[in-house]
């Protein structure tokens, strides 16, 4: 199931909700697993036994580590096989049918047949989670938690399941057994599951509809840079719309989430959009990779050996395909040269060049991340050239119609909006906010309603994570 | 707590129930007159339909059909995604004068070459002489209501690549020509993407100048109009407030021609006299006035003619076409291939032999019916 459905909205919600909410406190942990599962298993119930398996071990190794907390070979014993047997799962599932692919590909003479495993959905964003959560209890950062429902609750916690954020077991421990949920924070909840429904739903997929037309068409430069710049506002509004109304859903339970994305496409370099874009996976890898791995700490060599590591990961972990290990270097060589050569220059720069020059570079970047055929990427990288002349050629008037929103999503993805309610929110109308926030987001329910019951173009684009 | 923040919390729980106990408790509609389409049923629960996922999508469907205010809510996506530039969301313009008009023809050039191979080998396997009439879209024809915005009707290109695939083997008649000479006048509907009576009587008239024969003038023909008529176009489009439209039936009172209507499905063979079945100008869709709409085949018979029979294989836009022959051929079958599957055509022929083929379709079913590849 996605949040943007009317089966989420209409059916599983509000009864997930009133179940919630009458049920008495201690049976609410049990209910929430309940409802996630059957989040989970709606649209393919083949993989729950996928998630269930995956809950128990590292439900288990957290208590085994746990015991043998005086006996380090023990609990390091432990360790080692949770993580071993979580990257296991998600390499089988994940990677193996491209490993077998490439290879096949490779060595036509071997004769392979290449599997073809069905990825269970969210496996990426569930794998994360509980290997942290294994590192943690070994670390001795948190204390392994005792109760199977809570534990697997929080793995499966249906907001966060199947698009991030990816939540740390520490972020969360403390809301498990208790937590207050207020008419405040519900309100809050509300307020964001509005903005990211209509983030998905009224931006993210028009613009994922015009980059498909843009991309089947035989545009010139101009078109072919307009088509990846609504390829980059479809995967920005529908990403950050996903982690919006997670955090939001998480609130009308009364949890907290992270956030996980802060204005990226107005970061002044490379580096600074990595510091906004899905905040909880680079923090991962810098947690449990990067760090881990040495860091920044033994010289140069070393550290730009790591941040190779990382960034090929990085790519990786989004998609099991060449082209999203190309994309990770992309940002390997980005990031190294900002280190090395003109980070400092851009500090410099007025911050309108930083702007222009990261935003060029990320919307180039998601060029290589939207094919993964090498040759129809080529194809578009030369249109974006001048390959096929200047203009926008027969996508014209598609462009044209799509100008309004494209120019309406520019401006939403920089933090103007959030500038201004605060300047209003001081201001001598401040008592009027509340009603007309409560008025514009009911227009974004019914409008994101209207819209999903239309039944236009409504893609999932993480079924690749 | 901050009492301001109920109202949000109110609404937001009152639309969510609402929604979905009126999606649940509503009667069960089965079809949506405004829509021209069934409503998806209520999805079955098997074991098999529940593992492979064909349940929980028909719940959504289910879900999307059955929401209350449905047809409201989808004119307002229509109407909100109009205001934002986007016109056309839903494969429908809304033009000048609130006229609609279907979204180009999008021609997948290996379809096309099929279609007219199939075309061309099936009248020149049968010896007959062939014509074909190949019907520009609206937005070909009709410039001057189109949207400021649109994207570029590529009908000339696309009729002259069927023209030379068809050359030496189907006669051409030129229809896109005098469609613009004409197109001041109504010869496509407001709100349906097919031609009008006058439309279809200019297309005939080309049709028998090309044949060196004289067509019945204007004049011969007694016109009533029917208004409220809401086309394809409108029931596709979802801008609900654009003005019904009105239907004009070209009788022809000199002539009397018996109609016999056949479907392949065991349905009942309905036989009249004329080729207007006027009962059916009281539903919304007024267009199966003509020939009662689609059938795998209709036969008009008119013995008093002393002219040849003619067989017209065809797509809809012979429904309203058709009938101006009656006064030329002396006996007319007509075979929709989309409902004709039990038997070839060509058997059908060697039973029911004729003298002349003619093929009508508009620019779409050429570029992309695939049933077409069927003729044989």
């Amino acid at each position: 199931m996605t949040f943007a459905s009317l089966v989420f909205l209409y059916l599983f919600l509000p009864l997930v909700l009133l179940a919630y909410y009458l049920l008495p406190r201690r049976l609410r942990n049990g209910l929430l697993l309940a409802a996630s599962l059957l989040f989970y298993g709606w649209g393919e119930p083949s993989f729950l036994p996928v998630i269930l398996f995956s809950a128990f071990i590292n439900y288990l190794f957290g208590r085994l580590i746990e015991r043998y907390r005086e006996r380090p070979g023990r609990a390091r014993l432990f360790a080692a096989l949770a993580v071993g047997l979580d990257l296991l799962l998600l390499a089988v599932f994940k990677y193996a049918g491209f490993l077998a692919g490439s290879l096949a590909a490779l060595l036509p003479g071997l004769g392979m047949t290449v599997p073809v495993i069905p990825l269970p959905l969210g496996i990426s964003f569930y794998t994360f989670q509980v290997v942290a959560y294994v590192a943690d209890v070994y670390r001795r950062q948190v204390t392994a938690q005792k109760s199977f429902v809570q534990f697997a609750a929080f793995m499966s916690f249906f907001p966060q399941l199947i698009a991030g954020p990816i939540v740390r077991y520490q972020d969360i421990q403390e809301q498990l057994p208790v937590r207050r949920e207020t008419l405040d924070r519900f309100a809050d909840g509300v307020r964001l599951l509005g903005v990211g429904l209509c983030k998905k739903v009224l931006v993210a997929n028009p613009m994922g509809l015009l980059w498909e037309t843009v991309k089947a068409s035989g545009c010139g430069a101009l078109g072919a840079w307009a088509g990846a710049a609504a390829f980059a506002f479809q995967i920005y509004f529908d990403f950050s719309g996903y982690s919006d109304m997670a955090r939001g859903l998480g609130r009308l339970f009364g949890f907290e989430l992270p956030e996980n994305f802060r204005y990226p496409y107005a970061a002044r370099s490379v580096t600074d959009f990595w510091r906004r874009w899905h905040i909880t996976l680079s923090g991962w890898f810098r947690d449990y990779v990067y760090i881990p791995l040495g860091g920044s700490r033994r010289g140069l060599g070393r550290t730009l050996c790591n941040l190779l590591t990382v960034w090929a990961l990085t790519g990786l972990w989004h998609g099991a395909s060449w082209n999203f290990l190309l994309w990770g270097l992309y940002y390997f060589v980005l990031l190294a040269a900002e280190k090395l050569f003109w980070g400092r220059l851009l500090d410099r720069l007025p911050a309108a060049a930083g702007r222009v020059y990261t935003l060029a570079a990320v919307v180039f970047g998601w060029v290589l991340f939207a094919f993964t055929d090498f040759p129809a990427m080529g194809a578009y990288i030369a249109r974006m050239f001048g390959g096929a002349g200047a203009g926008a050629g027969t996508a014209g008037a598609d462009l044209l119609s799509f100008l309004p929103l494209l120019l309406a999503a520019g401006l939403a993805s920089l933090p103007l909006g959030q500038r201004l309610y605060g300047r209003l929110a001081a201001g001598r109308a401040a008592c009027l906010l509340p009603a007309a926030e409560t008025v514009v987001l009911l227009l974004f329910f019914l409008l994101s309603t209207a819209a999903l019951v239309s039944q236009s173009y409504n893609p999932f684009l993480y079924f690749r994570f | 707590m901050d009492k301001r923040k109920l109202p949000l919390v109110i609404l937001f729980c009152g639309l969510l129930a609402g929604g979905s106990l009126l999606t649940f408790l509503l009667p069960v509609k089965d079809f949506s007159p405004r829509e021209k389409r069934y409503l998806q049923p209520l999805p079955r629960l098997t074991p098999d339909r529940l593992l492979d996922g064909d349940f929980t999508a028909d719940v959504e469907k289910y879900m999307a059909d059955h929401l209350p205010l449905r047809e409201e809510l989808v004119g307002l996506s229509a109407y909100f995604e109009l205001a934002a530039g986007r016109n056309g969301s839903r494969g429908v313009y809304l033009g000048r004068e609130e006229r609609l008009f279907l979204k180009p023809v999008e021609a997948e050039e290996r379809d096309l070459t099929q279609n007219l191979e199939a075309l061309g080998n099936f009248a020149q396997a049968s010896g007959l002489p062939a014509s074909i009439l190949a019907v520009p879209t609206a937005g070909a024809v009709q410039t001057g209501q189109l949207p400021a915005v649109h994207r570029p009707y590529q009908d000339a290109q696309l009729l002259e690549t069927i023209r030379q695939g068809l050359e030496g083997k189907i006669d051409w008649v030129e229809l896109l020509a005098p469609f613009s000479d004409l197109r001041q006048e109504t010869l496509y509907y407001r709100t349906d993407h097919h031609w009008t009576s006058q439309g279809a009587y200019t297309a005939y008239a080309a049709f028998m100048e090309e044949k060196g024969a004289a067509p019945l003038p204007p004049s011969a023909f007694r016109v009533s109009q029917r208004e409220g008529f809401y086309g394809t176009c409108y029931a596709k489009s979802g801008y609900w407030g654009v003005s019904p439209d009105t239907v004009e039936v070209w009788e022809n009172p000199a002539l009397s021609v018996r109609v016999t209507v056949s479907d392949e499905d065991g349905g009942e063979t309905a036989v009249q006299d004329g080729p207007f079945f006027f009962d059916r100008l009281d539903e919304a869709d007024k267009y199966p006035v003509f020939l009662n709409g689609n059938h795998s085949l209709v036969r008009l018979e008119n013995p008093e003619v002393t002219g040849g029979r003619l067989l017209v294989v065809k797509d809809s836009f012979a429904h309203c076409l058709v009938p101006f022959f009656a006064a030329h051929y002396s006996r007319i079958d007509m075979i929709d291939l989309r409902y004709f599957k039990k038997q070839r055509l060509s058997d059908y022929l060697r039973e029911n032999p004729c003298d002349e083929l003619l093929f009508v379709y508009g620019l779409d079913s050429l570029c992309t019916d695939k049933s077409l590849r069927w003729l044989g």
